[in-house]
């Protein structure tokens, strides 16, 4: 099957979204591998969101065919996107006083 | 006008910005469903970053290898319902079909899998001195006395938030994956009796690859993230 853009390679996808979690699983048990590490809390959940952030691209894009709408309609349907983040940063001063 | 009177919800002749009406609505549900599971996801990183100090290694209490094992079910399920579009779009039936089930025999092994790790959770399996560590980190420590007939509780120790917000995350997604299911049963059911169209599937296929994105986002913070400074020994 020719892969024309409207029919990308899922199989590919699939293969790069179950790497992805086999290494987020292995990366989970770095606090455990490396417990001297000072960072080692902070680097493990900065590579654990990052990988989750890929993940969730990767199916938004490829698996709800968002890659493919128009520039507009991508732009309506992210931002809800937008304000979760908005949500979450107005609520740090929570964190910082809390 | 006779055009106008015509169409029917998902028709493709009547677009606005390139896509059905059905997806645009299908879209915005979704945009708002997301910022409802934003808003618990907010909750608990705020409750989590405050209570530092009594949480818990999510590794002790949670079973992350079985919790994998259901995220990949998911994301395979994901795979099937793609692979089930791509039947629609050729007006393939068979193949629509047999991916179509494969898509709900993968929701409903990971509700089984959900309901297995909850049953387990109660259970008192991996207790400590008689236990179940769990339920101390689900409710606190209760103490119950029989007084004039009446059981009272009163509450010794511990904090309920693991438990807590461990539950209400994957519960709140737990009932979209049976809605999922239901729907795809549906939808299966329109297939089989040839009441179908290539929207509809596109429909129940952005839900389901939704339920997965926010799957793979809350496995990640639930039961990767670990917070608690291991002691170097």
């Amino acid at each position: 099957m020719s892969e024309d853009h409207n029919h990308p390679n899922y199989i590919l996808i699939w293969v790069v979204l179950l790497v992805l979690t086999v290494l987020e699983v292995a990366v989970a048990f770095f606090p455990k591998w490396f417990p001297g590490w000072d960072y080692i809390i902070g680097i493990t959940i900065f590579l654990l969101l990052g990988m989750a952030f890929v993940k969730a691209g990767l199916v938004a894009a490829y698996f709800m065919h968002l890659k493919f709408e128009q520039k507009n309609f991508v732009m309506i349907v992210s931002f809800p996107l937008v304000l979760a983040c908005v949500l979450v940063i107005l609520l740090l001063p929570d964190v910082a006083y809390g | 006008m006779s055009e106008a009177a015509a169409a029917t919800p998902g028709d493709a002749s009547k677009q606005v910005l390139g896509v059905t009406d059905g997806k645009m609505a299908m879209w915005i549900f979704l945009g708002s469903d997301g910022m409802s599971f934003m808003g618990l996801i907010a909750a608990y990183i705020v409750l989590r970053i405050n209570n530092l100090d009594i949480w818990p290694s999510p590794g002790e209490y949670l079973g992350i290898q079985l919790t994998a094992f259901n995220t990949f079910v998911l994301i395979c399920s994901s795979v099937t319902m793609v692979k089930a579009f791509e039947g629609a779009l050729a007006n393939d039936v068979p193949k629509l079909k047999k991916y179509l089930l494969l898509t709900i025999l993968g929701g409903a092994s990971f509700l089984g899998m959900q309901v297995y790790e909850y049953n387990h959770f109660f259970a008192n399996t991996h207790g400590v001195d008689g236990a179940n560590p769990f339920r101390l980190f689900l409710s606190g420590i209760w103490e119950g006395k029989l007084i004039d007939g009446e059981w009272a509780w009163s509450h010794l120790k511990g904090s309920t938030l693991f438990g807590s917000t461990f539950f209400v995350m994957t519960a709140f997604h737990g009932c979209h994956v049976f809605s999922g299911v239901v729907y795809l049963l549906f939808i299966y059911i329109g297939v089989c009796n040839g009441s179908w169209n290539k929207n509809r599937i596109e429909l129940v296929g952005l839900y389901w690859h939704f339920v997965d994105l926010v799957w793979i986002v809350i496995f990640t913070i639930v039961y990767l993230v670990e917070t608690k400074v291991p002691v170097s020994s």
